[in-house]
């Protein structure tokens, strides 16, 4: 027992001195951005079903379309639970898993020399909105816990997410128009190998920041950004959705984001809900912060 | 199990850590002072359900007997309705006593401006409706 006790008070220890770091470096939105608690227990009745929460099995084999494909249909959870996750109740920490950075190590992006001044995205205010756009949203639900939701037909695949808001539609089978406008998402074709479906995106808005949500901090694209993400659907429960940044002008090498696990939504009642980035009481309080700030500094 | 929880929090750290400056819409720490968090007991005298963010308003009596009408930031709506607590839990449980763990605003803000953490209404369910700010352990998160 003393030595439950032991590992128990350097795992809590861990994981104050953890999630202490996390809200120290931490300025984004999220819902709930820190460290996951782990170990511990919350004493009497927890609202949202917590300690019903489980990794969940594979589910069965993957569904498939009238004509083969596989079907990757639902809405996805950027961990292993098939639910929204809250940080501050102590689940088991395998259901937060989306990828383990130590097998599957999202590095930095290798800048080309000279460039990354001019590329590298210093730091936003607080209080400004989260762009949505390619690829930065689907890696960002690593911080915001939220689902994706994706409704494929033959000739398209359609990919929603809650915040930052953003529909993108996936063109199956067809070429990039000649020369497309530039967008957020930018113009996005996929086609099927085996049963993994790869998404091809170019045009994308150099104002669309890349962020890996994992620490790799963030950058601006150029125009001969190239985007490839591959979407496996590995049972029925599972999906797997890896994205490769190539650039020749601003990175010497593609960056590549881990495998990330995606799980499907269980509950039939979950359905699709706006997050809206609407600043409400917000930007007055943050002018007034920093109003003070700056008269504080003038004395 | 001994080896694998450091190696869990090397991985929540490099996921949850080391986090990209990139994305800003909403700073707790740059808002609200964290080392000020404190309990506050008082009535449910109104909710915003609203995007981004909802609010949810209370009065408390100072020690002089003086009412501090408080409004707390919570997280987006949808997260907490997801996470089991919804808007009509705080309609149905209005003009009663509330106890929420709560960080006032940073000086030089809205006076009675904070952040809720955790808070229960007068159904006695602990709800967890904002930033775990404090790096409360479990144990500790109680009224």
């Amino acid at each position: 027992m003393r030595e439950m006790n032991r590992r128990f008070r350097c795992c809590a220890g861990s994981v104050a001195v953890v999630a202490a770091l996390c809200t120290v470096l931490t300025p984004v939105f999220a819902q709930n951005l820190s460290a996951p608690v782990t170990g511990g227990k919350i004493s009497g009745p927890v609202a949202g079903d917590f300690d019903k929460v489980h990794v969940l099995p594979l589910g069965g084999p993957v569904p498939r379309m009238a004509d083969g494909h596989v079907d990757l249909t639902g809405r996805w959870y950027p961990n292993s639970a098939g639910r929204m996750l809250q940080v501050a109740y102590p689940v088991d920490p395998a259901a937060f898993f989306h990828f383990d950075p130590k097998v599957t190590p999202e590095p930095p992006p290798s800048f080309n020399p000279g460039v990354e001044a001019k590329y590298r995205h210093q730091s936003s205010d607080p209080g400004e909105c989260d762009q949505a756009g390619t690829p930065t949203t689907t890696l960002e639900q690593l911080g915001q816990h939220a689902p994706m939701e994706l409704i494929e037909s033959p000739a398209r695949l359609v990919m929603l997410y809650e915040y930052p808001l953003d529909v993108r539609m996936v063109y199956m089978n067809r070429q990039h128009p000649s020369d497309p406008d530039p967008t957020f998402n930018g113009d996005t074709t996929a086609h099927w190998e085996g049963d993994t479906l790869v998404l091809d995106a170019i045009a994308i808005d150099g104002r669309m920041r890349n962020s890996g949500g994992g620490g790799v901090g963030a950058w601006f694209p150029s125009d001969k950004e190239h985007v490839v993400e591959r979407i496996t659907r590995t049972s029925k429960n599972y999906l797997t959705y890896q994205i490769t940044i190539e650039d020749p002008v601003v990175l010497a090498k593609p960056w590549k984001s881990a495998p990330r696990r995606w799980s499907l939504a269980q509950d039939p009642h979950d359905e699709w809900g706006e997050v809206f980035c609407t600043h409400n009481e917000e930007p007055e309080e943050y002018k007034k912060l920093k109003e003070y700030e700056t008269n504080q500094k003038g004395k | 199990m001994r080896a694998w929880f450091p190696g869990i929090l090397m991985a929540l750290f490099a996921l949850f850590g080391a986090a990209s400056p990139a994305f800003a819409h909403h700073g707790f720490t740059a808002e609200f002072d964290k080392t000020k968090c404190t309990d506050m007991h008082g009535t449910l005298t109104g909710i915003d359900w609203e995007n981004p963010h909802a609010y949810v308003r209370l009065d408390v009596k100072d020690a002089d007997g003086k009412v501090e009408s408080w409004s707390l930031e919570m997280i987006t709506p949808l997260a907490m309705k997801r996470n089991g607590t919804s808007r009509e839990d705080f309609l149905a449980n209005m003009g009663k006593p509330m106890a929420v763990r709560a960080c006032p605003g940073k000086v030089g803000g809205t006076q009675y401006r904070g952040t809720a953490e955790f808070l229960k209404l007068s159904d006695g369910i602990l709800r967890i409706v904002g930033q775990n700010m404090e790096a409360l352990p479990p144990e500790q998160i109680h009224f």
